[in-house]
């Protein structure tokens, strides 16, 4: 008889013994088994409710901070006339949202409370003199309510507004303009710069000077503080509001919270590929 | 087995039987039912304690690993993916508890040397007549390293490659130490022949003598 069938065999004798083979077991078993389940199951209940705890809390905190972010981060900025660069053009024209009738008058200024962001993209500016280059510049300050300075406004007539429908190129730049001596001023004050040009249309595009001669500026002046606390205010009710949507299995409105994901995204992927260029 | 004199329809009506039995046992297991987890306890704990006590040889050892073991069961229940037996499942998580504890105290690889058999042992004479228990004790005897292989290979049917994994070994000790393990099995059996035959001799004499009178 060869090695491995006796091999074989006696794996099969014991296999063939032992896998039926029972040892017979206490009734104190069964109850230190009950007992120690319920000891542990105990102790699992409660690290998952600390941990529940955690997380909510950790969501509320985060919420907070997020909805208490400053909006002015989302600043764009254009650095020269006509060029608008790195910042979503689509996204930056659906935020404009500046009706022609407001273009040169006060009310083109941010509203306290509004967003603080500027968008420079292409705007539909009606111009008065379709040679004449026109400008907007609204300035934000803090702790002062609707000052516009008005020598830099020029009047626009119901007329002229009506005939010239054509789009005009408007440029956009915000922040660190330091052309004239008054915005370099407010400048220093703590406020920010919004400049709009005015091209006359298109047809007419060679008559247009590298630089514009005419410029409209618009001052507005902002109560940051008040404006942050009552926005501040707005996004917890508005969060709690959601949150009561969420418990009750009702439609999470994500504008509200101003937490729009596709936006959120576009950001994201606008800022990683500009630091990834950057490098 | 006396299932095999059954008639087909009969024999397949009591096997899906239990296969529904199980099913539900496992989905009310599942749901942490307290009355299908006593119904598990009492159904398998000595088939499983027969396990535990064959690797780690000692009782209250055995006892704490089949505690152990059975917590596990109960609260990993949900992860058995049916593809296996439930019994099987059960076994293995025995034997990884056991294997565990062995690793613990480090015993894995605690062997003796131990005079080898030559003599090889009357295999169909043992099959009628070495009981289970008797098996069980040979295997107690065994040194834990020459135990834990002959188990998971002979018994459980790992390859040596998983035996190798498991216990963290190389294969070609594993195969030296199931062969040791074979020959001390073959000594003990021998042994225990000579002395079975001896009494069987005896009984036979004295049923032989009695009847002459």
């Amino acid at each position: 008889m060869d090695s491995s069938r006796e091999n074989k065999q006696l794996d099969e004798l014991f296999k063939s013994k032992l896998e039926r083979h029972q040892t017979p077991v206490g009734e104190e078993l069964w109850d230190r088994l009950n007992k120690e389940r319920h000891s542990k199951a105990g102790s699992v209940w409660y690290e998952r409710k600390l941990l529940a705890a955690a997380v909510v809390a950790a969501v509320v905190a985060a919420g907070g901070i997020w909805l208490g972010f400053p909006a002015g981060r989302d600043t764009f900025s254009a650095s020269e006339s006509g060029e608008v660069s790195g910042i979503p053009q689509k996204a930056a024209y659906e935020n404009l949202n500046i009706p022609r009738r407001d273009s040169a008058g006060p009310e083109y200024a941010m509203a306290p409370g509004a967003s603080d962001r500027t968008f420079p993209d292409v705007a539909k500016v009606v111009s008065e003199a379709g040679d004449m280059p026109a400008g907007v510049t609204i300035k934000r300050k803090k702790n002062l309510k609707g000052l516009y300075s008005e020598s830099v406004v020029p009047p626009i007539g119901e007329s002229t507004r009506e005939t010239v429908q054509d789009v005009a190129a408007a440029v956009i730049s915000a922040e660190k303009e330091t052309k004239a001596e008054t915005e370099a001023k407010q400048e220093q004050d703590g406020g920010r710069v919004l400049v709009v040009y005015v091209r006359p249309p298109v047809s007419r595009v060679d008559a247009v000077p590298e630089k514009p001669a005419y410029e409209l500026t618009a001052v507005a002046e902002i109560d940051e503080n008040k404006a942050a606390e009552g926005r501040k205010k707005l996004s917890f009710r508005r969060f709690f509001k959601q949150l009561k949507n969420a418990k009750t299995g009702e439609k999470i409105d994500w504008e509200e919270l101003g937490l729009n994901p596709q936006r959120v995204f576009a950001n994201v992927d606008h800022y990683g590929g500009e630091q990834a260029g950057g490098q | 087995m006396h299932l095999v004199n059954e008639s087909p329809l009969k024999l397949m009506g009591k096997i899906l039987q239990l296969f529904s039995h199980e099913t539900q046992l496992i989905r009310a297991l599942r749901g942490g039912d307290p009355k299908a987890q006593r119904l598990l306890y009492e159904k398998f704990s000595g088939k499983l304690m027969s396990v535990c006590l064959r690797y780690v040889g000692d009782r209250m050892t055995a006892e704490d690993i089949l505690v152990q073991g059975f917590m596990k069961i109960f609260d990993s229940v949900s992860r058995f993916r049916e593809e296996g037996s439930f019994e099987g499942w059960m076994r293995r998580i025995m034997v990884n508890e056991a294997l565990a504890y062995l690793r613990q105290q480090r015993r894995i690889l605690d062997n003796v040397s131990i005079e080898e058999a030559n003599a090889i042992p009357d295999y169909g004479y043992a099959d009628q007549n070495l009981e289970a228990s008797e098996i069980m004790e040979m295997i107690g005897k065994l040194p834990f390293g020459y135990r834990t292989v002959f188990n998971l290979y002979a018994i459980e049917g790992f390859t040596h490659q998983e035996i190798a994994e498991m216990l963290g070994i190389t294969e070609s000790t594993s195969k030296s130490q199931l062969h040791r393990a074979r020959g001390h099995l073959q000594k003990m059996m021998k042994e225990w022949e000579a002395v079975a035959k001896r009494r069987d001799d005896e009984n036979y004499g004295n049923n032989n003598w009695s009847k002459s009178i």
